[in-house]
Parts: structure tokens; C-alpha cells; sequence
């Protein structure tokens, strides 16, 4: 027989008796029946004893239905299996505060294969003392208005927070975890509410420098260290020791309570180990660039010395065949002998080609302020000659001031003016020179009045060794564009071509504008 | 491209140093000319290039670093080597290089006065840097073309080597 005072069970009641007395009373007559238990049966909300490891002694019909279970299946069992498993760390939190104090909390009811039942759960001893059972009304919001809309915004938060790919943690004033999103039960790797910070994502104490670097967390736990770097508007970092070697980040705010407290603290976790192994990772990439550029700068050496040794005595031993034997050798092998020569002096070219464009790199010096037209009257000055030659018109436009290596960027103008100039038609070279700023870059053009590329091998000019024209027909070695396009792309910019074939080319590039120079600096 | 091999540059700095001359190579006799290279080829290239030109020149070879400072030493088979009135280094030598043998010959106050043309491959901004460092007298990179590599030694053998006696034109007047 169910026997409850009003002061709830007795204490030395043994627990199995509750759940034997119910089925008692189940047989008994209407008349015979416990009057409390009349009233608590005929209330609207249910009604829950669990003894206090959570064990559910006592179930009214009204909870049963609202967890989708039948009163009889319920007593046994343990309180948890009737709520959602997503909100089981609550409901043990309000059953351990419940066997001293009387506690609140919103939980979802029911099984996985129907709809979750939004309750509240009000919890409290059912005797003094921390041994006796737990009583809890349950009550269905949805006839409460007010509170039904709270609560669905509570789950609607919830979700929202099980969204997030951060852990975030909701810390109580006692340091232990209230409130869990599904990121953060994850990393502990079980539900944290109810256990102290440290325990659901353990410290490494040897590597937990406080917000200043300075001393590991206090013993009792990070909560301290969190109230401090919350002060120094810092973030907390600190090595987990699960053997996973994960580094977690914590950034915290305070949360006020109902009465306007702020004891509570909400923690955003952030795993640090994916960005630190990508850093490594990083790291390592930048040691192989290094490497391959220093494999690089070898090779360009080599290159510079011991290829072109081999080259030279080929080209000099040929003419000098040339010059000694020129009447004791007939046409064909003079003709021969012209071929060799012009091939081992094209080797040489190549080879000085590459190391041009390997030294874009490996000579170039940080960009400062320049002033474009220096850059371009240097380039002009060193294509003096050839501009002579051709009869070529240069006119300017305005020039801003860039921030760039000042020698490649004359080396930029140099190469574009002398492929204007070798890929000039009938008439004479006219070539405008300009820099118009757009945003934080200028944009540079160089506009000629040459035979003009077809859209075709826009693309393809700009790469290394490409040619688009016979060696007869138009010197060069396919390398000026290729160094062109390697110093703008080293200076952050772009380079590219407009021409509608036959009506003359302009090439355009972009370097990051400089902003005028402060006065005395 | 300032030292581009194609444009055949020969970039001189002091012409000797002629408050220091010493007696050789005056008028009438033969030049003395020591060439401080491996290459078999190169040696031949220089070898023709001189008897294109003409002249009297005794041109005497080394082919690594330590014969030249043996030689310039008069040390072994050198005791009795004639003073060269002009050194062509390569830089690239077995045993010890050029910059090497450029450091000792500068160092050493009875060398020093001798003109030392840099003779070599290398387009390196930091091979010529140091050269001239060491007080290299001219930098020459070789190139590739013959007749600009035989314009080059002739060049080098005119400015050198003048047979013009005047004491303004002579680098060892005496």
C-alpha cells in the first residue's frame, strides 16, 4: 500500500515496497483507495517518486501518458529513459538538486520514435535528507500558455545551440556544467552536465598557461582563470589530456540568472587541434618551399656556370672550324655549321631565359614606393637603341606612384616596350605608356600600334618558351611575358592582353597603388 | 641584363697601379701573360685568340689556384718563372678558386702591382661584387660568340698590354 504522508515517503520505508503497494492498489476498489493518491491521480499534471538513484517507485497515469508508456512498464525503471536522450544530463541534474532542494528544469519526454513532449519538470525531496526519494510534478505547457511559449523558445534555443559547430557550455555558479550543446557533448564524449568543467574536458595541467601565459589553472578548476581573462578581455587556452593531445580554446561570457545574478557562465569551447595541425601543416610546406627554392637558386648557379661551359666550347669551336677552314669548306658545310652555331647559341639564350625568370624570385627586393615614370624612363633609357632604330613614338599618360621592386618594374616596362617594338607592323611604332588607379592598385597599359594578337593566344603568350610567330619572322626567345607576368604576379597583381589582332595590342598590369608619402618620413 | 655574355662587357676598374711599376715588359721585350684556368678548351680559345692578334706575347699556364700562387711564388719548377706582366683568373679552379687566389695576390705587396683580369663565365652580380672586392683590375665575362670572344682578348691585350712607352699610356712605364 502506498503510503505518503505530507511530508512525503517515509525515510525508512524500504524502496521495492512502493513499487509492490501500487500494484496493490491497482486491485483495490475505487472506495478503498488512498485519497492522496485520488487527488494526485486526478490532477492535470503528472506525478513522479523516484527513490534517489533515480528509480522510478511511483508514476501517475497522467505521466505515463505524456511519456508514451504504460504506469505499470514505468515503476522499475530508471526516471531518465522517460526523457529524450538529448535532455537526459538535465533531467539527472534535477533529480540529484532535487533530493535536497526544489528544482526546475524544461525537458523533452517520450521515446525516439514519436514526437517529443515539451514538460516542465518541478523536483524536490520527499523527505528532509539526502537519502529519501525524489517527487516530481510533471506539468504539460501546452496548457499554460505563458510557459508553453517559454519553454518552445527554450528548445528552439536549444536546437539552435546543437547547431553550432562550437562546444558551448553553460557553467553554474558551483563550476559545474548546467547547459550542453550537442558540439560540446561530443567532444567531451558524454553528457557534462551536472560535472565540473574540468572533468568533461580534463586539463593537461603542465600545459595550461592562465590568460597571461604566466601560471597554470587553480586546482579547483578553470573557473577562476576564466573570471580573470574575462577581466583581461582574453580568451583561456589550454591542452586537453584525453591522449588525443587536443588543444581547446575557451572564450567566456557571464550569464545573468533570473534574479539578476551572474554567477553563470557561458564557455565557448573551440578545438584548436584541426587549426594547429593545419599551422603545422603550413609550416612544414613553408620548410619544403624553402628547400625547393635553395634547390632552385643551386640550379640557377649550375646553370649560370657548369651548363653553359659545355654550350660555349660547342658555339666557339664551331666558328672558330669557320674561320680557319672557310675556303676548304663548301656551301653545305659552312650551311651546317651555321646551324650548329645558331643552336648552341640559342641554348644559351634559353639558359639565360630561365635564369631571368628564376631570378624574379630569387633577386627580388621587398616593394617600396616608386614612381612609375622613373621606372619607365630607366627602361626607356636602356631600350634607347632600339627605339632609335625603329623610329618608335612614346608618349605617357599619368604615371602614380606604385609600391614595387623599382629594377622590375623598369624590367616590366622593358619587356613590354621591346615586344612592341618587335612585333611592330609597317608603320612606324607608336607606343602610349599610362597608369590609371583603381582602387588600391594602378592599373598600367601599354598600347601599341603592332600586328596585334589574336584573341586565341591571349593566354598562352604569357607562358614560358611560347612563341607565336617563326623564329625568322620575329626574334625572341618566348621569355619576356613569362617574366613579366612572374614579377606582377610577385607583386600582387595581374597581368593580361587586349587586342583584336591587326589592329595594334595593349597589355595591361596591375601593382598595388602607394599611398602618398607622409611628410618628413 | 648589364653583364649579359651576349654583349660581350669587359668592366675595368683601375688601370694598375703604376707609381708601383716594376721593370718588366718593357719596351722591345716580349709580354709575359700567366693564364690561371682548367679548361683545356678556354686555354686553346686564349691561345688563338693572341697569335690572331699578333704581337709578342709568351703566354704561360696554370691550371688550378695553388700552381698560380706556386708560380707567381717562384716556388718549384717555378724558381725560375718570369714575373707576368698581366694574370687572366679563372673562377672556377681546382683546389683553390680564383676569388682564393685574387685574395693572396692582393695581400701580397710584391704581387699586388700585377693586373688581374677576371676571366669567366659567370654573370653572377655576387661573383663580380667580390672580385672587384678583392681588387680585381677588370672583370671579363666570356661569351659565347668566338669573334666577340676574340674582340674581347684583344681588348683586354691593348688596354693591358700597350706597347705604347709614353708615361701616360704605359701601365709599367718605367
Amino acid at each position: 500500500m502506498y503510503r505518503s504522508t505530507r511530508n512525503g515517503i517515509s525515510s525508512e520505508a524500504p524502496a521495492g515496497s512502493y513499487g509492490s503497494s501500487l500494484d496493490d492498489g491497482q486491485n483495490m476498489t475505487e472506495a478503498g483507495r488512498d485519497p492522496y493518491r485520488i487527488v494526485v491521480e486526478s490532477l492535470n499534471e503528472g506525478a513522479v517518486i523516484t527513490a534517489p538513484d533515480g528509480t522510478i517507485l511511483f508514476a501517475s497515469p497522467r505521466f505515463a501518458e505524456l511519456a508514451g508508456s504504460d504506469p505499470t512498464a514505468l515503476i522499475g525503471a530508471p526516471f531518465e529513459l522517460s526523457v529524450r536522450p538529448e535532455d537526459r544530463g538535465l533531467s539527472r541534474a534535477l533529480l540529484h538538486d532535487g533530493l535536497t532542494d526544489r528544482t526546475r528544469c524544461a525537458v523533452r519526454l517520450g521515446s525516439e520514435d514519436r514526437e517529443p513532449v515539451p514538460v516542465c519538470l518541478s523536483a524536490g525531496p520527499c523527505a528532509p535528507g539526502a537519502s529519501a526519494g525524489v517527487s516530481i510534478v510533471v506539468t504539460e505547457p501546452s496548457r499554460q500558455g505563458q510557459t508553453a511559449d517559454l519553454l518552445e523558445d527554450l528548445h528552439l534555443v536549444r536546437a539552435a545551440l546543437d547547431l553550432a559547430a562550437d562546444p558551448i557550455v553553460v557553467l553554474a555558479p558551483d563550476g559545474r556544467v548546467r547547459q550542453a550543446n550537442r558540439a560540446a557533448r561530443e567532444l567531451a564524449g558524454r553528457d557534462p552536465v551536472r560535472l565540473h568543467l574540468e572533468e568533461a574536458f580534463p586539463l593537461d595541467s603542465t600545459s595550461c598557461p592562465g590568460p597571461a601565459g604566466d601560471s597554470a589553472l587553480p586546482r579547483n578548476g578553470p573557473f577562476d582563470g576564466l573570471l580573470a581573462s574575462i577581466a583581461a578581455g582574453e580568451g583561456l587556452r589550454y591542452r586537453t589530456s584525453d591522449g588525443r593531445g587536443r588543444t581547446l580554446r575557451m572564450e567566456a561570457a557571464p550569464v545573468k540568472a533570473d534574479d539578476g545574478s551572474t554567477g553563470y557562465m557561458a564557455i565557448r569551447l573551440i578545438d584548436d587541434s584541426a587549426r594547429e595541425l593545419e599551422e603545422h601543416r603550413l609550416r612544414q610546406a613553408l620548410e619544403d618551399a624553402a628547400n625547393a627554392h635553395r634547390d632552385l637558386q643551386q640550379f640557377a648557379y649550375a646553370a649560370s656556370h657548369d651548363l653553359q661551359e659545355p654550350i660555349r666550347m660547342v658555339a666557339s669551336y664551331l666558328q672558330l672550324l669557320q674561320r680557319r677552314y672557310r675556303d676548304r669548306l663548301d656551301d653545305d658545310a659552312q650551311e651546317f655549321i651555321g646551324f650548329a652555331v645558331d643552336g648552341a647559341n640559342r641554348m644559351q639564350q634559353q639558359i639565360n631565359g630561365l635564369l631571368r625568370y628564376s631570378r624574379v624570385t630569387s633577386r627580388g627586393k621587398p616593394p617600396r614606393r616608386v614612381e612609375a615614370g622613373e621606372a619607365l624612363a630607366e627602361a626607356l633609357a636602356r631600350l634607347r637603341q632600339r627605339l632609335a632604330d625603329t623610329g618608335a613614338e612614346i608618349t605617357t599618360g599619368p604615371l602614380p606612384a606604385v609600391m614595387a621592386d623599382p629594377v622590375q618594374l623598369a624590367e616590366v616596362f622593358e619587356n613590354l616596350i621591346d615586344n612592341a617594338l618587335t612585333f611592330r607592323s609597317e608603320s612606324s611604332p607608336r607606343i602610349r605608356v599610362e597608369g590609371i588607379r583603381e582602387g588600391d592598385m594602378v592599373r598600367f597599359s601599354v598600347r601599341d600600334n603592332g600586328i596585334g594578337i589574336d584573341p586565341e593566344f591571349h593566354d598562352r603568350i604569357f607562358q614560358m618558351f611560347q612563341r607565336l610567330h617563326a623564329r625568322e619572322a620575329y626574334p625572341g626567345m618566348g621569355i619576356g611575358l613569362a617574366v613579366v607576368q612572374r614579377i606582377v604576379d610577385r607583386h600582387g597583381g595581374r597581368c593580361w592582353v587586349e587586342s583584336a589582332g591587326g589592329e595594334g595590342s595593349t597589355f595591361f598590369f596591375t601593382i598595388p597603388f602607394a599611398p602618398v608619402e607622409v611628410e618628413g618620413s | 641584363m648589364p653583364h649579359s655574355p651576349s654583349t660581350s662587357s669587359a668592366m675595368c676598374g683601375s688601370r694598375g697601379e703604376p707609381q708601383l711599376g716594376s721593370s718588366d715588359g718593357e719596351c722591345g721585350l716580349p709580354r709575359e701573360i700567366l693564364l690561371v684556368e682548367d679548361s683545356q678548351g678556354d686555354i686553346r680559345l686564349i691561345r688563338e685568340a693572341l697569335r690572331e692578334i699578333g704581337g709578342d706575347h709568351v703566354l704561360h699556364v696554370v691550371n688550378d689556384g695553388v700552381e698560380a700562387l706556386a708560380y707567381l711564388r717562384r716556388k718549384g719548377i717555378y724558381a725560375a718563372a718570369p714575373r707576368p706582366d698581366l694574370i687572366l683568373l679563372d673562377l672556377n679552379l681546382p683546389r683553390k678558386n680564383g676569388r682564393e687566389v685574387l685574395s693572396e695576390i692582393k695581400a701580397d705587396e710584391r704581387l699586388r702591382a700585377i693586373p688581374v683580369v677576371v676571366l669567366t663565365i659567370s654573370t653572377a652580380e655576387e661573383d663580380i661584387m667580390t672580385a672587384y672586392r678583392l681588387r680585381a683590375n677588370c672583370y671579363v665575362i666570356k661569351p659565347v660568340n668566338l669573334d666577340q670572344f676574340f674582340r674581347v682578348v684583344q681588348s683586354i691585350e691593348r688596354y693591358w698590354l700597350s706597347r705604347e712607352c709614353s708615361p701616360e699610356g704605359a701601365p709599367y712605364g718605367a
